[in-house]
């Protein structure tokens, strides 16, 4: 399989559902998120044990571990980056196995946005996405100018894509209209510029309603992903919350046509995880959606196990 | 990408299949009188031979059990722990057990794992009764009813659901185990005796007729079963217990991915779906995609969602049926999943605009069929689904489930979930299995 | 001659005892040294079962059972020794001794049924004048601290129908008859049971009891004396005399009852 990772769609088009259709304020957006059919929880954590039980062949493991690699954001987020760990970054990203020419190029690396500028300089003429976590990553705590700001920094540096958390303060709140206006503010910084991926933060999150109302609002704001968690909490990305996100994308399409992505971020290191997840991508929101436009793991050692197990397959 | 599971087969030998059985009586295999063909569902292959029980063996059986039940009666601390044992018996030969329901039954084998952790939790929950009746609800001082028949339709896990309460009561069974899938009692029997239970207790004779001194006979599964068992009891009065089929009840607040994968988990039983005319449409969609992905199969795989019916007359019989539905102008939908070629699938069948005097909509439904009828509000939803045995109410209100439940007159209904047998309950684990 | 073995206490998960109070047997022969707990030791085994507590009551019942049922299989392996153990210590014949464990098993099985029983009996659905469906629910009361005596039978009331009920438990027996109490310590120290909700001590009971604090309920069957002093204690106290309990007496002494209303409409 060869290495394909799509550029960032450059015009996100106009969805059939909007803001408009829904209502201005709260109250309306509060009435229709939790119009929404409900999740019970037993039952999706039945259905998630069910699809995490799911063998791939032996004939089949190398492909699909292959997907894996492809659908990776190769993730460094700390305090202690430096342009040169971006830089080695940079490079793993865009030959992950240099032995071995058959394995894909990973889907972008995905780091702080001061560092976007040396990850676009390392990254020049490769078809690796720059991702950039920003306004006010992890906690979003900051004021509405200084995300934009801090969006905007990644775009000059070159980010092709933008990591942005939503207002989980405003949300537990019930200020679903500011969490809203938020991710359309930042969506009109971006548009035409990057893809842009929303961080639900579901581990801060009470229930498996609320991750499937904060991803509709996500979607409804024009988010091109929903995206689990930071990786700075616990629970991250689990495969119920992961099943969750797939089912609303899968309804966002059934209803709209239009078909938006899933990222799986956080606590997912191991293949046989990547595995479990890509299995739920096929049977939950269907086989269209495996590709990295569509699907992507954030992931630091993730990449390394895969490397590992397929070396082992045949 | 073209994704494929490829294929993950389980190990046929782990069932430990043998090439003969013959009733087991008296704590141990006897001859038997003229072989019976035995078919993997999954091949429509002879696999292994029964010798059917002639009148000898029946006759030996009842009089061994009526010798057993004697001492088994009247020690129920005994009986306890040496129940509580067969439990742990079932745990430990899982594997085997669950491969030999795929190969005998169809039973998809991660299924049937579940099935069987499920039996013997049921199993030890009886052993916790065997010595405490007393507060089962049956008075102060309850007496075993002796010697019982027992006639199951299905494999293992419906037989040891009937069996284990009658023996923590302190009866000893003769047990005439369902043609299409007569393994699983047989084998459940071996357990027994390697669990410690006295030779006599319980007895498995396959093709046998009751037609000698037993103090009560118990048949348990769909009508045509229970006419059929009735040529196996003659001349006596034949209580029977289940009718009717499992109503799945969708709301218009329903948690509809879960009340899908609750309709998709009963796929294959005697089940009808309900629904809100409101969410009809929804649920139809979600369905169908759904039910297209499912891989029908070799029910040892271990991918495998759906396998084989477990009889070729069953296979046929749901085919007549969806034939009637289309003739009385049901629209039907069929899964294009791919079948294997050989062996007794049916594809899952949906169809639409059913009406309740419809033949599908009435009758028992042997496979994969699922008919869709709808509903306008909770109390004619109550109507349609007449007298079922089971019924899933699927919504988001606890006050809707509730009502709903104290109208329909079945014997169990889950609210957001469906087939969950948990024995704990106290009538639900004696005096429920246990009708003469 | 072998060396004299130690009668053990469990703490924990983990068996503990130096060579303390020596045992004889009725004919004045050693048999062995008992462990003699302290006040650290009771505070320990409280902490403990306070851990093992939200585990062990979140087990499923059917769980809980099949790990009850576990301890009886145990206790029936040993049958033999722990019957000339007993025979020995308490001057008895061996068949007698037997007898006993037997009885012992026998009722430790009887509770290990109850697990996913005692809900159908304590528990109930209740009839309202209303549109409303009502139900209560046992739940096990908490940390059970149980002074018991020296006997197989009665540390088999004292410990199995707390685990039963869900709860977790610190036992103390005197140590001047450790057989029975070291016989299930070192059971339970093997069984499939979390680390902690069962805890066996053996000691000076009278001293031992008033250490016996931060407890959700006492039972001072083995103490009679001190049963006045715990009735200001704030805790829920089952006293002796142990003999014609009603059958269900214990089960329902270490569980509480919570009652659910809930609407019916549509």
């Amino acid at each position: 399989m060869t290495a394909t990772v799509p550029a960032p769609p450059a015009e996100t088009p106009p969805g059939v559902l909007g803001r408009a259709d829904v209502g201005r304020d709260d109250r309306s957006l509060r009435r229709f998120l939790h119009g929404l059919p409900p999740v019970d929880e037993a039952g999706l954590e039945r259905r998630s044990a069910w699809l995490a039980g799911r063998r791939v062949a032996a004939s089949a493991e190398r492909q699909v571990l292959d997907l894996a690699v492809s659908m990776v954001d190769l993730t460094t987020l700390e305090g202690a980056d430096t342009p040169g760990r971006v830089r080695a970054l940079c490079a793993q990203a865009h030959r992950p196995e240099p032995t071995d020419p058959e394995v894909p190029q990973v889907a972008a690396v995905c780091v702080y946005p001061d560092l976007a500028a040396v990850a676009a300089e390392a990254l020049r003429g490769s078809p690796v996405g720059i991702a950039a976590v920003a306004t006010a990553f992890p906690s979003g705590r900051a004021s509405l100018p200084v995300k934009l700001a801090d969006t905007a920094l990644a775009l000059d540096g070159g980010a092709t894509e933008i990591d942005m958390v939503i207002d989980r303060g405003a949300w537990l709140a019930g200020r679903y209209g500011q969490a809203h206006d938020e991710i359309v503010a930042v969506r009109a910084l971006v548009d035409g510029r990057a893809h842009l991926k929303v961080i639900l933060e579901t581990g801060e999150l009470p229930g498996y309603d609320d991750v499937r109302r904060a991803a509709w609002l996500a979607l409804l704001a024009g988010a091109d992903m929903v995206k689990t968690s930071t990786g700075k909490t616990s629970p991250a990305a689990t495969l119920p919350v992961v099943q969750v996100l797939l089912q609303a994308v899968r309804d966002w399409y059934r209803t709209t046509g239009e078909r938006r992505g899933v990222k799986a971020a956080g606590g997912i290191r191991h293949a046989q995880d990547a595995v479990r997840h890509l299995v739920a991508v096929h049977e939950v929101a269907g086989p269209a959606w495996l590709t990295p436009a569509l699907f992507r793991f954030g992931a630091s050692s993730l990449l390394d196990d895969l490397l590992r197990r397929r070396r082992t397959a045949r | 990408m073209n994704w494929d599971y490829g294929v993950a087969p389980g190990d046929a030998a782990v069932a430990k299949l043998k090439p003969a059985y013959s009733p087991f009586v008296d704590g141990r295999y006897v001859e038997g009188g003229d072989p019976l063909a035995v078919h993997n569902p999954t091949t429509g292959e002879r696999h292994a031979e029964v010798a059917a029980a002639c009148a000898a063996d029946v006759e030996h059986a009842v009089g061994a059990a009526r010798r057993a039940q004697v001492g088994w009666g009247t020690l129920p601390a005994r009986r306890a722990r040496l129940l509580f044992r067969l439990a742990q018996v079932v745990d430990d030969r899982r594997d085997e057990l669950a491969a030999l329901e795929a190969l005998d039954a169809g039973r998809p084998v991660r299924r049937a794992r579940d099935d069987l952790t499920a039996v013997a939790a049921h199993v030890r929950s009886c052993a916790g009764w065997a010595d405490k009746l007393e507060f089962a609800g049956f008075g102060p001082a309850p007496r075993p009813v002796g010697v019982l028949g027992v006639l199951v339709a299905g494999a293992l896990p419906a037989v040891a659901r009937r069996v284990a309460p009658a023996l923590a009561c302190g009866n000893a069974v003769v047990l005439v185990p369902d043609p299409d899938a007569p393994l699983g009692a047989l084998v459940l029997a071996e357990a027994a005796a390697e669990a410690g239970l006295p030779n006599g207790v319980l007895n498995v004779v396959p093709g046998g007729v009751l037609d000698v001194d037993v103090d009560a006979v118990a048949v348990t599964g769909p009508p045509a079963f229970c006419r059929a068992a009735a040529r196996l009891v003659p001349g006596r009065a034949v209580a029977r217990e289940t009718t009717g089929g499992l109503a799945q009840i969708v709301h218009d607040d329903a948690p509809l991915d879960q009340a899908i994968d609750g309709i998709v988990e009963a796929l294959g039983e005697d089940q009808r779906v309900l629904v809100a005319e409101s969410v009809a449409d929804e649920l139809g969609e979600l369905l169908r995609e759904r039910l297209a992905r499912l891989r029908v199969g070799d029910p040892l795989d271990h991918n495998t969602d759906l396998g084989p019916m477990s009889s070729v007359q069953r296979r046929d019989r749901a085919v007549a049926l969806a034939t009637a539905a289309d003739d009385e102008g049901a629209r039907r939908w069929t899964s294009p999943t791919r079948l294997p070629e050989h062996g007794w699938f049916l594809a899952p069948t949906v169809f639409i605009d059913v009406a309740p005097t419809m033949r599908v909509a009435r009758e028992e439904i042997p496979g994969p069929l699922l008919p869709v009828l709808t509903f306008r509000t909770p109390a004619e939803a109550v109507t349609t689904a007449g007298a079922p045995r089971a019924a899933a109410v699927w919504t988001d209100k606890g006050s809707r489930a509730l009502w709903t439940a104290q109208r329909l007159p079945a014997g169990i209904v889950w609210v957001n979930t469906v087939n969950r047998w948990e024995p704990a309950a106290p009538a639900a684990a004696l005096s429920d299995h246990l009708v003469f | 001659m072998a060396a004299s073995p130690i009668f053990r206490m469990l703490v924990g998960g983990r068996l503990r005892g130096t060579r303390g109070h020596p045992v004889h047997d009725a004919t004045g022969a050693l048999l062995g040294y008992a462990a003699v707990a302290g006040p650290g030791d009771v505070a320990e085994a409280v902490a403990a079962a306070k851990a093992a507590l939200p585990g062990w009551a979140a087990m499923t019942a059917d769980e809980r059972g099949r790990a009850l049922h576990g301890v009886a299989e145990l206790l029936d392996e040993r049958r033999d020794r722990l019957a000339a153990d007993l025979a020995a210590a308490d001057g008895i014949a061996v068949d007698a001794a037997a007898e006993l464990v037997d009885a012992a098993v026998d009722r430790w099985v009887w509770y290990a049924g109850w697990t996913d029983k005692i809900a159908g009996i304590l528990g109930a659905v209740h009839p309202t004048s209303g549109p409303y469906v009502g139900w209560s629910a046992p739940r096990p009361v908490g940390v059970v601290g149980a002074v018991s005596p020296p006997s197989l039978s009665a540390l088999v009331e004292a410990l199995a129908p707390v685990l039963a009920a869900g709860a977790a438990a610190v036992v103390v027996a005197p140590h001047e008859r450790p057989v029975a109490a070291a016989a299930l310590a070192e059971v339970l120290a093997t069984a499939e049971l979390p680390a902690g909700a069962a805890n066996v001590l053996t000691g000076p009971v009278g001293d031992l009891a008033t250490r016996l604090t931060g407890v959700d309920g006492l039972d001072l069957t083995g103490a009679p004396d001190v049963v006045a002093a715990a009735a200001g204690r704030g805790t829920r106290v089952l006293a002796p005399p142990m003999i014609d309990d009603p059958p269900l007496h214990r089960l329902r002494a270490w569980s509480e009852v919570t009652t659910v209303w809930h609407p019916v409409g549509r």
